[in-house]
């Protein structure tokens, strides 16, 4: 089973500036999870660093509902998940890889053909307020915040391995224009 | 888990949050942010602020975990002001979407 959703620019010219590949450590995330921050902030520092007009704080921000997904939704036999940046002329693009299992995976589904089915503005406030008056666990909003509040383009990838049992391999891509990223 | 993060109730209508609130869920959230809950409800003052000038990072739970404290302030019916800070990029816009939860909620810039 593979299922791809999204808006991600793929045909654009692209003109590299700077890319940065890191593999996070799920099970020292999940015991020591403010490191997600502190990686979060140290690639925003990388970024910044080639282009010092940008936001550190809404890089960072961004970054780390990525990477806090990743970590909490993959599967416990999975050892690691992948971030890579690349800082093009004109956007930044992110790319989260993680595995998870069958039931994340059905649930991340539902969640993604319900988000992009309606008015950005209308399911985020629908998401926000259910989180508020709900005791759920998770508030899944952290998605739309990057979709909406930066105008984000977005691609998901949800592909069911053929050699281990259970697991869904999990890429989701992000495309920020730079002028969505300055203060 | 290390909190990098306070919270201080300034006095019964007005509580100021520091730091870095990067708990993993908005249930994590839930035992730090009763105290402020229980007193925007007990506060005879009709109004409560919540100062978050000085908080440098929120992730997503933590914005449901304020909007929590919104559907209270609008369910007793008191005028909640948020005094932000203006060179935190984030803080705009996450305040900007939370407004939208209800209209008795104002945002101030310190």
């Amino acid at each position: 089973m593979e299922n791809t959703y999204g808006n991600i620019n793929t045909s654009i010219e692209k003109k590299e500036k700077f890319s940065f590949h890191n593999e996070l450590n799920n099970v020292e995330l999940l015991n020591h999870w403010e490191r997600c921050n502190d990686i979060s902030n140290n690639i925003a520092n990388e970024i910044t660093s080639f282009n010092s007009h940008l936001s550190n704080d809404l890089i960072s921000h961004i970054i780390n509902e990525l990477i806090e997904n990743a970590i909490k939704y993959s599967n416990e036999s999975s050892k690691s998940s992948h971030i890579s940046c690349t800082l093009y002329k004109e956007f930044l693009e992110i790319k989260v890889k993680n595995n998870t299992n069958s039931f994340f995976a059905s649930k991340f589904n539902t969640y993604i053909e319900d988000t992009f089915q309606e008015d950005l503005e209308n399911i985020f406030f629908k998401y926000l307020l259910q989180a508020a008056e709900s005791d759920n666990k998770n508030s899944g909003i952290g998605l739309l915040i990057i979709r909406k509040d930066f105008n984000a383009k977005i691609g998901l990838i949800i592909k069911e391995s053929v050699n281990l049992r259970d697991t869904f391999a999990v890429e989701v891509s992000i495309q920020v224009d730079l002028k969505d990223l300055i203060q | 888990m290390t909190n990098n993060f306070t919270i201080k109730i300034d006095t019964p209508s007005k509580v100021i949050i520091t730091g870095i609130l990067k708990l993993p869920s908005p249930l994590a959230y839930e035992e730090h942010f009763k105290p402020i809950l229980t007193n925007l409800e007990k506060s005879s003052d009709p109004e409560f602020t919540v100062d978050i000038t000085d908080m440098d990072f929120l992730n997503s739970s933590g914005i449901t975990a304020l909007a929590r404290i919104i559907i209270k302030a609008k369910q007793f019916d008191k005028k909640l002001t948020f005094i932000a800070n203006p060179e935190t990029a984030w803080q705009k816009k996450s305040l900007l979407n939370l407004q939208k939860l209800w209209s008795g909620m104002e945002i101030s810039y310190s």
